[in-house]
């Protein structure tokens, strides 16, 4: 079976090394960045494109909210589903704007475990 | 000299409108700081239980989810606090809409009868006629949630419940009424009852009416009052209609009517 291929967007190291653990304990392999930019240009650069791509909201130099507008613009990434992470507690209006952008879904941080994460991915990829 | 007077003024207004941003940006990073390592707590933790880490014996799971359990209960702490910051900031949002009361309040029943069910304490909801206020769906569902949990806490577990042998057990109602321009719900239950001297404070941040009398039913002291904060901010009102110690209480919550 072809190995599943994650992009993982996360400035705070903690929590990214957390999710990747826990993606690459679920067999996945797992591409990050640190902030939108970062995201955009491994995306890009990567063949073949991640599965999927979960994508924090309030990062340095491009946030989620401007990572998926891009994501969207573009013919080759416009399909990929993008998981919106936020700790921040913008509440409903904030995932309201996320999904008018596209994105696949909208979680806040804290009320979910990463086993929780896991299962909402695999079944926006069907794994 | 006058015309000093006058700038100093402008300069003391311009420094409120400083203090007042610097709150604003003060509360909104505090809330993103502190979720993020809650957070990393919280995942590692259900991680380690998942058994990412290998296997974990039984003594050393145990305690984890007690951490993780711990760690959650500082999480909701942290969301009913800056809830709270926001509400007193102005900053809150409400989507004020028609509300299908009794739909929503049967929706908490539902979800609490788990709850109910663990602590052998009935939970009925009064089955009523449709009833539409202007509220927000959300914030609403969440006072009535507020109360229907104090009322679970608050009602003990009958101490002996033999089988065949009907125990009078703790009860819980919820109920709709008419009055005036407003739709009222009541939470009534047979639980222990608030000290007279207890009730003046009961939706004072940070008071414990109950505590001396449960001790291990340990609150925040801060359910009542935000709950009274989110009603109050949707035009509505809430109070403790009555109690009486040993016997129950009753918690109303008035919205206007649509």
């Amino acid at each position: 079976m072809e190995q599943k291929t994650i992009l993982l967007i996360e400035d705070d190291q903690i929590l990214l090394r957390m999710y990747t653990k826990k993606f690459e304990n679920e067999g996945f392999n797992v591409l990050v960045a640190t902030d939108g930019e970062e995201g955009l240009k491994i995306l890009e650069e990567a063949s073949p494109k991640p599965s999927i791509i979960l994508a924090d909201v309030m990062l340095p130099r491009m946030n989620g909210f401007e990572f998926l507008q891009e994501c969207k613009q573009n013919e080759a990434t416009k399909n990929i589903p993008i998981i919106l992470l936020t700790n921040l507690g913008g509440g409903e209006q904030d995932r309201e704007k996320g999904k008018a952008l596209g994105a696949a879904d909208y979680l806040v941080k804290s009320e979910i475990t990463p086993r929780e994460i896991i299962g909402k991915v695999n079944k926006l990829i069907g794994g | 000299m006058e015309e000093d007077k006058v700038k100093t003024l402008e300069e003391i207004r311009q420094l409120k409108h400083l203090l007042e941003a610097e709150k604003q940006e003060f509360l909104s990073v505090m809330s993103h700081e502190l979720r993020t390592p809650m957070t990393g707590v919280k995942g590692y933790l259900s991680m380690i239980l998942d058994g990412d880490a290998g296997e974990v014996p039984e003594g050393i799971k145990d305690y984890v989810a007690q951490a993780y359990v711990a760690n959650d209960r500082l999480i909701r702490l942290v969301e009913k606090m800056i809830k709270i910051a926001e509400i007193q900031e102005d900053k809150f949002k409400f989507k004020i809409s028609k509300v299908n009361l009794a739909r929503e309040a049967n929706q908490v029943v539902k979800d609490c009868q788990v709850r109910a069910n663990d602590k052998k304490v009935s939970l009925r909801y009064v089955p009523s006629q449709e009833y539409f206020v202007k509220s927000d769906p959300d914030r609403t569902r969440e006072i009535i949630l507020t109360l229907v949990n104090n009322a679970i806490k608050f009602t003990p577990t009958p101490k002996h419940l033999v089988r065949g042998f009907t125990h009078e057990g703790g009860k819980i109602w919820v109920s709709h009424r008419e009055a005036n321009h407003w739709i009222i719900t009541d939470v009534r239950d047979t639980g222990i009852g608030i000290r007279r001297e207890d009730q003046e404070r009961l939706f004072e941040l940070f008071s414990k009416g109950n505590l001396t009398l449960t001790g291990q039913e340990r609150g925040t002291g801060i359910g009542l009052y935000l709950a009274r904060r989110l009603a109050e901010a949707q035009n509505g009102r809430l109070w403790l209609d009555q109690s009486e110690l040993g016997k129950g209480s009753t918690f109303s919550l008035a919205l206007p009517k649509y």
